[in-house]
C-alpha cells in the first residue's frame, strides 16, 4: 500500500497536501521551482501524487452527480439540536427518515418531530417535496388524521415537520385484538372514522396512496389516526406530487390498488384511497389479506390485478352480505366500479351501522358470469370453438347458401349507395362547369419555369430557388431523375402537396379545384395531357399511385380518399365513412391506416381486383399508427405504432405475421421499406436496424449502430441500394451506413432535417437551408460527403463573459456586451473587432441594445457599481435612468426609439427615447416568494408590455402608461420571454425547468394567455432566448452542467431542429441578425477556470462555410484579474455618475 | 402494548411507527444494510421464490431512485415520472415474471432503460394528448441508447455515493469530515466557503476529502459488485 497522503505533509521540506491537491485538480497551477525541484526527488511526494491522483480519479465519476448546493449533514444524528424543543429523543427511523419526539418549549405539549434523512434531502427537489408535503398536511385538520403542527429548522439547518405526539397502537395490533374480542362493529366503526378523514382529505384535493394499517394509529380510547402523508398528492397537480419522497415504493405492494400495480396505468385518484380502505376492513375483518401472499412477486401483482377477491364471510362467519357487499365494492378490480369517494364509502359504514339499507350491492349474476369469461378466455374459446365446429358441419352448407345470399345483397346495397352518392356528386361537380377552368388557375408550365436555373455540377453549391420554398413533391421527383447529370433547369414553385410527379408517365399530375379534375401535365410542354373530373376534394393532402401507375389515390384533408381508375377514368369514394390517416397500394391491394380516436386506430386492407373493391381485412389497434411501409416484394406490410409496437401483415390478406411489442425492442420512431424483398428498415434515433422477414427467427440486424451517431437521428433520408442508408440526425450531422463499412459522418449546417431526400441513383441530398429557405444540395459521392465547416468558433477561450450580443439594424455591426465593462463591435462580414469602449466604466453589462445610431446596456449591481440603463458613446456613457435595484434584466427598444427597461427588483420604465427622458415608471409587485423579475417582452400589436415571473406567471401592462391591466397564468416560473416579431400575440418563454414553451396572448380569451405547445427541454436552466426575423425559429441557450448548448426551434412544427453543443458554460447571449443571415451566441467564463468558457460565436446561417475562424480580435482578460480591479472601477463610476448628475 | 410489526418494520418503545424501513439508517441498524448486502442476482432470484416479497421491495429501492433520476433528467415533470417509473417497475415485473428478460441477452440497466423509455414516451403522449403535441415524445425516443445509459449510470453513482457516505456514517466517521469531502471533494464548492461554513482548517478540509476518499474506496466498490447489472 502506497503512503497515505496526508501522512508525511509536514516533514521537512515536503509538499503540503493542499499544493498536491492542486497540482492535480487545478489546471492553472504551477508549482514553485524549488517545490517542483523537490517533487522531483522526493519518492515519498511522488508517491502521495501519485495516491492523490487515483483518489482524484476515483472522485470523479461522482463530480457531475446531482446536487443543487451544499447541503450540511446532521452534526449529532440521536439529538439534534431544534430550538424551541427540548428533550428530544429517537422515536423511529426508516430508509427515508428518522422520527424525533420532543417537549415544545413554552407549551410542554410533546410532539413528534420528522426529519428526512440528509443524504435524501440532498437535492432541491427532494428538499421542495418535503416542504410541499408538510404545507399539504398542513391544510388538513382532521380529529382523525395526526395534525402538522408545522415546520421547525434543526440545529444544522434541516427542515423538520413538526406533528402532534400520538399515544397508540398500530391499526393492524389493535384491529387483532378487537376480532379476538369479535368486536365487529368498532372495527367498522373505526373504518368508519379512517374514511371520513380520508374524505376530508379529498375535499381538500390530498389523495392519501399509501393507506395501510401501519399507516393508522388508534389511540386507547379508540379513536384512528391518519398519519404519513407523505406519498400523498395534491389532485390535478401537475408540476409535482409526492408520491416517492426519495424513491420509496409507490405504496406497499400488498396494499396497492390494481391500477397501481398496472403496467399500463399508473395514475391513481381518489378511488386508488377507496380500495385501500376497503382492503384495510377486509384485513382487519378477516385477519388476512385476500391473496395468497406466499407466491413471488410477479404472481402477487397478477392476483391483485385478476384474481376476484373472495368475500370476508368466507373466513370470518359473522360478517353478514351487506358488509361483503361494502367490502367488495370498495375492492372491486375497477375504478368505476368502487365507490367514487371515500365519502360514499363512509356513509355506507354508516349506514351498516345504523341498520338502514347500505348502496352496495353484490355483483350481479351476469357481470360475474362476464368476468369469469373473461378471465378465462382462452380455455373457453376453445370450448365454444370445438362445439362450434361440431355444429357447423352440420348446417355448413346451409348457412353456406345463406350467407353467400345475405353477402350479395349487402354488397349491392352498398354498391347501390356509393354509386348514387358517387353519381350526386359527380353532378354537383359537373354543374360548377367549365367556366371555373383558369380564371389563373394552373397557366402554362414553363411560365412558372425560373428565368435563371443553377447548375448542381458535382459540388456543394447552393440551389438558388427563389423565396417560395419549400418545394413540393414534384420538384423533388425531378431532382431525383437528373440529378447527378449536368442538366441545367429548376422548376417553379409549386404547391407544397398539390401535385406529383408520375414517374410511369413522366408527367406532373396536379389537381385543379376550380374544375374539380385532376390533370396530367406534360410538364416540358406546359400543356394538359390528360383529364379526369373527380369533384371536389377539400384540402387535398396527399397522391400515392398504385404500381402500374392505373389508380391514384388522393386522400382529402378531413381523411377521407378518392380512388381513380385512369384506365376507365372511374372515380370512387373509399369507405366514405371511414377517416384514414395514410394508404398506399400493392398490386390489386390498398391499405390504409385509420384513426378511431384518441388511443385506437384501425389497418384496412381492400382488394382492388375486382370492382367495386372489397375489404379484406380490418384489425384493430389499441394505439395510433405512426408509420406503414411496404416491403420490396409487396408481400409484407409493416405497421408501427406511436406507442412503439410493432407489426408485419401479409399484405394479401391482412393476417398478422409478427407482432412485437415496445417492451421487447428499442423505441422504433421510423419504419420503411429496404431494397430487398421481406426487409425492412426501422431507426430508433439511435440505432438502424433491418428486419428480414425472411429470418425465421425475425431478428433486428443492426446496420447503423449505437455509438456511430452521435447523437439521435431523425430521418432516413433514403435507402440508397440494399446496403447503404442515408440518415440525418438531429444535430445536422449527415450519416451514411453500410453493412460492411464504417459510418461517414458529416456535419450539415442549417439543413433542415425535417425536408431531406436523396435521390435515386444516390449522388445527391437535397434539403431545404434555414432559415433562408434555400434549398441545398450536396454531392454524396458515392458515401462521402464534402463536408461543410460547421460553425466557427470566432473568438478564443479566455474571453471575458459575454453576457448580451445583439446586430445592428442593417445586421452589418455585432455587437458584444461583456462582463467586463467593455462594449466590442464586430463587423458581421469579415469578423473583424471595429470598435471597442475606451472607458470600462460600467461593470456587469447584463443587455445591449441598438437603436439607431445608439448603443443602450443595462447593467448590473455586482455588490460595487451602479446598475442601471446606460447610453454608449464613443467618448464614454451617459445613464438614462436612476440607479436600480439588482440589475436591467429586460429591454425592449421600438423602431420611434423608445425604450423599456426592467430591472430585477420590478422596476419598470419607458423612456421616451436615448436622451433618457422618461415617461413612466412604476414598481411591480414582487414575486411571493420573491424571485426576481427576468423577462419583458412587447406585444406591439395588443400595445401591451408582458413581465415576469409574477405571482399569476405573467403581468400585463399598457405600454404607454406601464399600469396594469390584466394578469396571465403561466404556471411555470418563466427566466426569458421573447415575442414572436411576425404573428401576433405570440410569444416563448424559457424557464428554469428547461422546457422551451409558446404561448398566446389574447386578450378576449379567459386568462389572456393560452398555451400553444412545448417545443422541448434542454435538460437545465434556459438563460438565453432570440425568435428569427421570420418567426419562424426560436433559438435557446440553457441545458444541464453536462450539455449546455443552443437548440433551434420550428415554431411551426413545435420540434428541435438543431443542438450546437459548442459551449462549455451558460449560454448567455443569443440572437439573429434582423436580416436572418446570422445567429450570435455568447458563452459565460468559468467562475474558477477562467480559461474555461468565454466562447463569442458568429454562426453564418446561408453559408456556413464561409465563417472565419480565429479572425476575430479577442482580448484576454482573466476573471481573477477583473476581480482585481472591480472596486476601483465601480468607484470611478460611481464619482462619476454622481458628476453627471 | 403489544406490537406487530412485520417484515423489516421495527418495533419501538411507544409503538408509534412512521416508516417503513427499506434503507439504512446510519448504518446503526445493521439488518436494514442486509438489503444492501445481496446482488442484485441475488435479489432476482428471490423473485421467483414464494413469498419472499422483501426481494422485491429491495429490488425496488435500488432501482426505483434510479429510474426516478432518469426520468427527471430526461423531461418528465415530477408526477410523470413518479408515474412513469411505477408503469415501468410493474412492466418489469410482468416481464420478469413471463420470463422475459433473460441475463444472458443483455444488462438488466439495459433492459430497464428499454421500459422506462416506453413509460416515459406513454407520460408525454398523455401530456401531449391534452396539448396536443406531437413531438415531446417523439424527443424522449430519440435520445440515444448510449446517453440514456450514461444518464442511468449517473443516477446509479448517486446512489452508491448516497449508501456508501450512509455506510460512514454508521462506521462513526465523523459527519463534518464527511460534509467538507462532499462539499469539497465532490461538488467542488470553494474551500474558502467550505472552511467557513464548518468550522474548518484548509489542512482539516484536505485531510477529509483524502480520508473519506480512502475509506470510500473499498465500500463503493463493494457496492459495485452488489449493484452488478444495474
Amino acid at each position: 500500500m502506497g503512503h497515505h497522503p496526508y501522512e508525511h505533509e509536514n516533514a521537512d521540506g515536503c509538499l503540503d497536501l493542499e499544493t498536491l491537491d492542486r497540482v492535480v485538480s487545478d489546471p492553472g497551477f504551477k508549482l514553485t521551482d524549488e517545490a517542483a525541484t523537490h517533487l522531483k526527488s522526493c519518492e515519498r511526494c511522488r508517491d502521495r501524487l501519485a495516491e492523490i491522483r487515483k483518489a482524484d480519479l476515483f472522485l470523479e465519476r461522482f463530480r457531475t452527480r446531482g446536487g443543487d448546493g451544499p447541503v450540511e449533514e446532521p452534526r449529532d444524528q440521536e439529538t439534534p439540536l431544534i430550538a424551541g424543543y427540548a428533550s428530544v429523543v429517537l422515536l423511529a427511523y426508516g430508509g427515508q427518515g428518522v422520527v424525533y419526539r420532543a417537549v415544545q418549549q413554552g407549551t410542554g405539549r410533546a410532539v413528534a418531530i420528522k426529519v428526512p434523512l440528509a443524504s435524501a434531502m440532498r437535492r432541491t427537489s427532494a428538499r421542495y417535496r418535503f416542504e410541499r408535503e408538510i404545507e399539504l398536511t398542513a391544510r388538513l385538520d382532521h380529529p382523525s388524521i395526526v395534525r402538522v403542527l408545522g415546520s421547525c429548522e434543526l440545529g444544522d439547518g434541516r427542515l423538520g415537520c413538526v406533528m402532534e405526539f400520538v399515544q397508540g397502537e398500530d391499526f393492524e395490533c389493535w384491529s387483532a385484538r378487537a376480532r379476538e374480542r369479535r368486536a365487529l362493529r368498532e372495527i367498522v366503526g373505526a373504518v368508519c372514522e379512517i374514511s371520513d378523514a380520508i374524505a376530508y382529505a379529498h375535499q381538500r384535493a390530498v389523495i392519501h396512496r399509501d393507506i395501510k394499517p401501519s399507516n393508522v394509529i388508534v389511540r386507547e380510547d379508540g379513536c384512528p389516526r391518519v398519519l404519513d402523508f407523505g406519498l400523498a398528492k395534491a389532485i390535478d397537480e401537475h408540476e409535482s406530487s409526492f408520491a416517492t419522497l426519495t424513491g420509496a415504493f409507490l405504496g406497499t405492494l400488498l396494499y396497492s390498488a390494481p391500477e397501481q400495480v398496472s403496467a399500463g396505468a399508473g395514475a391513481t385518484d381518489l378511488r386508488t384511497d377507496v380500495y385501500a380502505l376497503g382492503l384495510l376492513l377486509y384485513k382487519a375483518l378477516t385477519g388476512r389479506l385476500p391473496y395468497n401472499t406466499e407466491v413471488p412477486a410477479g404472481d402477487l401483482i397478477a392476483q391483485i390485478r385478476d384474481q376476484s377477491v373472495a368475500r370476508p364471510s368466507v373466513y370470518e362467519a359473522s360478517i353478514n352480505h351487506e358488509l361483503d357487499a361494502i367490502v367488495l365494492r370498495a375492492m372491486s378490480k375497477e375504478p368505476d366500479r368502487r365507490y367514487q369517494s371515500a365519502g360514499e364509502l363512509r356513509d355506507d359504514l354508516r349506514a351498516w351501522l345504523d341498520g338502514r339499507a347500505v348502496r352496495a350491492r353484490a355483483d350481479s349474476g351476469w357481470y360475474v358470469l362476464r368476468k369469469t369469461a373473461m378471465r378465462y378466455r382462452r380455455a373457453l374459446a376453445l370450448v365454444l370453438l370445438v362445439v362450434v365446429l361440431l355444429g357447423a358441419l352440420g348446417v355448413a352448407g346451409l348457412v353456406m347458401r345463406a350467407q353467400a345470399g345475405r353477402a350479395k345483397l349487402a354488397d349491392a346495397v352498398r354498391d347501390a349507395r356509393t354509386l348514387e352518392t358517387h353519381w350526386a356528386r359527380l353532378a354537383e361537380f359537373r354543374a360548377i362547369g367549365q367556366d371555373n377552368f383558369e380564371a389563373g388557375e394552373v397557366g402554362a408550365w414553363d411560365a412558372l419555369l425560373e428565368p435563371e436555373p443553377t447548375l448542381i455540377s458535382g459540388g456543394i453549391e447552393p440551389v438558388i430557388s427563389g423565396d417560395e420554398l419549400p418545394r413540393g413533391p414534384a420538384y423533388w421527383a425531378l431532382w431525383e431523375m437528373y440529378a447527378g447529370t449536368p442538366v441545367e433547369f429548376s422548376l417553379p414553385s409549386i404547391d407544397r402537396s398539390m401535385s406529383q410527379y408520375d414517374p410511369k408517365t413522366d408527367s406532373i399530375v396536379k389537381y385543379a379545384p376550380a374544375r374539380g379534375a385532376l390533370d396530367w401535365w406534360d410538364w416540358r410542354a406546359g400543356e394538359i395531357e390528360r383529364s379526369i373530373p373527380i369533384g371536389e376534394i377539400v384540402n387535398l393532402r396527399s397522391y400515392s399511385f398504385s404500381t402500374d401507375s392505373s389508380l391514384v389515390l388522393l386522400v382529402q384533408g378531413d381523411g377521407r380518399k378518392v380512388l381513380v381508375d385512369t384506365r376507365d377514368a372511374s372515380v370512387e369514394w373509399v369507405a366514405p365513412e371511414i377517416h384514414a390517416i395514410s394508404g398506399f397500394f400493392s398490386d390489386d391491394r390498398l391499405i390504409m391506416s385509420t384513426r378511431s380516436d384518441e388511443e385506437s386506430s384501425e389497418i384496412l386492407v381492400w382488394d382492388l381486383g375486382e370492382k367495386p373493391m372489397r375489404l379484406v381485412a380490418r384489425l384493430a389497434l389499441p394505439d395510433l399508427v405512426k408509420g406503414m411501409a411496404l416491403d420490396a416484394s409487396g408481400e409484407y406490410t409493416g405497421v408501427l405504432t406511436f406507442g412503439g409496437d410493432l407489426m408485419v401483415l401479409d399484405t394479401h390478406s391482412g393476417e398478422v405475421l409478427l407482432e412485437r411489442s415496445k417492451d421487447e425492442q428499442p423505441h422504433f420512431l421510423m419504419l420503411q421499406t429496404r431494397g430487398n424483398d421481406g426487409e425492412f428498415l426501422l431507426f430508433s434515433g439511435s440505432i438502424v436496424v433491418s428486419l428480414d422477414m425472411n429470418d425465421p427467427q425475425h431478428r433486428f440486424v443492426p446496420l447503423l449502430r449505437e455509438g456511430a451517431f452521435s447523437d439521435g437521428a431523425r430521418q432516413i433520408a433514403s435507402a440508397l441500394d440494399s446496403d447503404r442508408i442515408v440518415t440525418v440526425t438531429d444535430r445536422y450531422r449527415l450519416e451514411i451506413g453500410k453493412k460492411s463499412e464504417p459510418v461517414s459522418e458529416r456535419v450539415l449546417p442549417a439543413l433542415s432535417a425535417s425536408q431531406v431526400s436523396v435521390s435515386n441513383d444516390g449522388a445527391y441530398l437535397f434539403g431545404l437551408a434555414r432559415p433562408s429557405g434555400r434549398s441545398i444540395a450536396l454531392a454524396l459521392d458515392g458515401g462521402a460527403v464534402r463536408p461543410l465547416p460547421f460553425p466557427a468558433e470566432v473568438t478564443k477561450n479566455g474571453f471575458p463573459t459575454v453576457s448580451s450580443v445583439w446586430f445592428s439594424e442593417d445586421s452589418s455591426s455585432l455587437i458584444a456586451a461583456c462582463m467586463d465593462g467593455s462594449v466590442r463591435v464586430y463587423d458581421t462580414r469579415t469578423g473583424a473587432q471595429t470598435w471597442r469602449t475606451n472607458l470600462d466604466l460600467v461593470d456587469g453589462i447584463t443587455l445591449v441594445r441598438t437603436t439607431g445610431d445608439s448603443i443602450v446596456v443595462g447593467t448590473h449591481d455586482l455588490g460595487q457599481a451602479v446598475a442601471g440603463l446606460y447610453r454608449v458613446e464613443n467618448d464614454g456613457i451617459t445613464p438614462l435612468t436612476d440607479a436600480t435595484e439588482q440589475w436591467i434584466s429586460g429591454l425592449v427598444v421600438d423602431s420611434d426609439g423608445r425604450l423599456w427597461a426592467l430591472s430585477g427588483a420590478g422596476h419598470l420604465m419607458l423612456l421616451k427615447s436615448v436622451d433618457g427622458t422618461l415617461e413612466h415608471e412604476t414598481m411591480l409587485e414582487p414575486h411571493p416568494q420573491n424571485l426576481t423579475f427576468r423577462a419583458l417582452a412587447r406585444l406591439k400589436e395588443f400595445g401591451v408590455l408582458l413581465v415576469g415571473p409574477a405571482a399569476s406567471g405573467i403581468v400585463v401592462l399598457d405600454e404607454q402608461t406601464l399600469e396594469q391591466v390584466g394578469a396571465s397564468t403561466v404556471m411555470t416560473p418563466i427566466r426569458e420571454m421573447v415575442a414572436s416579431p411576425t404573428d401576433p400575440g405570440l410569444f416563448a418563454t424559457g424557464g428554469d425547468d428547461g422546457w422551451v414553451r409558446l404561448w398566446r396572448y389574447d386578450p378576449q380569451s379567459k386568462g389572456g394567455v393560452e398555451f400553444v405547445g412545448e417545443m422541448g427541454t434542454h435538460a437545465g436552466p434556459i438563460f438565453s432566448l432570440a425568435f428569427s426575423p421570420d418567426g419562424q425559429w426560436v433559438a435557446s441557450g440553457g441545458g444541464s452542467p453536462e450539455r449546455r448548448d443552443v437548440r433551434i426551434w420550428d415554431v411551426e412544427h413545435q420540434h428541435e431542429l438543431a443542438a450546437l453543443s459548442l459551449f462549455e458554460m451558460g449560454v448567455f447571449g443569443l440572437a439573429f441578425s434582423p436580416d436572418g443571415r446570422y445567429l450570435a451566441a455568447s458563452g459565460e467564463v468559468h467562475p474558477d477556470h477562467p480559461e474555461r468558457g468565454g466562447q463569442l460565436y458568429l454562426i453564418d446561417l446561408y453559408a456556413p462555410e464561409r465563417c472565419i475562424a480565429g479572425n476575430l480580435e479577442y482580448h484576454i482578460a482573466r476573471f481573477e484579474a477583473q476581480r482585481g480591479h472591480e472596486p476601483a472601477r465601480a468607484a470611478a463610476l460611481r464619482a462619476w455618475a454622481a458628476r453627471q448628475r | 402494548m403489544p406490537c406487530y410489526c412485520p417484515g423489516f418494520r421495527f418495533a419501538v418503545s411507544n409503538s408509534i411507527k412512521y416508516f417503513e424501513a427499506t434503507g439504512a439508517f446510519y448504518g446503526k441498524i445493521r439488518c436494514v444494510l442486509m438489503s444492501i448486502e445481496k446482488t442484485t442476482t441475488a435479489l432476482l432470484n428471490g423473485l421467483h421464490d414464494t413469498g419472499n416479497l422483501q426481494a422485491w421491495t429491495d429490488l425496488d429501492a435500488r432501482c426505483r431512485p434510479i429510474m426516478l433520476g432518469v426520468a427527471r433528467q430526461i423531461g418528465l415533470r415530477e408526477s410523470e415520472a413518479e408515474d412513469a417509473v411505477q408503469a415501468a417497475m410493474m412492466s418489469f415485473l410482468e416481464a420478469y415474471r413471463k420470463g422475459q428478460y433473460q441475463r444472458e441477452r443483455g444488462r438488466l440497466s439495459a433492459f430497464m432503460i428499454t421500459i422506462l423509455r416506453s413509460r416515459a414516451i406513454d407520460a408525454l403522449r398523455k401530456r401531449n394528448r391534452n396539448h396536443e403535441i406531437e413531438s415531446a415524445p417523439d424527443a424522449i425516443a430519440r435520445i440515444s441508447d448510449a446517453e440514456l445509459t450514461r444518464i442511468w449510470f449517473f443516477e446509479r453513482q448517486n446512489q452508491l455515493l448516497d449508501r456508501a457516505l450512509d455506510e460512514l456514517r454508521g462506521s462513526g466517521t465523523e459527519e463534518r469530515m464527511l460534509s467538507a469531502f462532499e462539499l469539497f471533494g465532490v461538488r467542488g464548492v470553494d474551500i474558502g466557503e467550505v472552511t467557513t461554513s464548518l468550522g474548518m482548517t484548509r489542512e482539516e478540509v484536505y485531510n477529509a476529502k483524502y480520508r473519506v476518499t480512502q475509506r470510500l474506496r473499498p465500500i463503493v466498490a463493494r457496492l459495485d459488485e452488489l449493484y452488478e447489472d444495474l
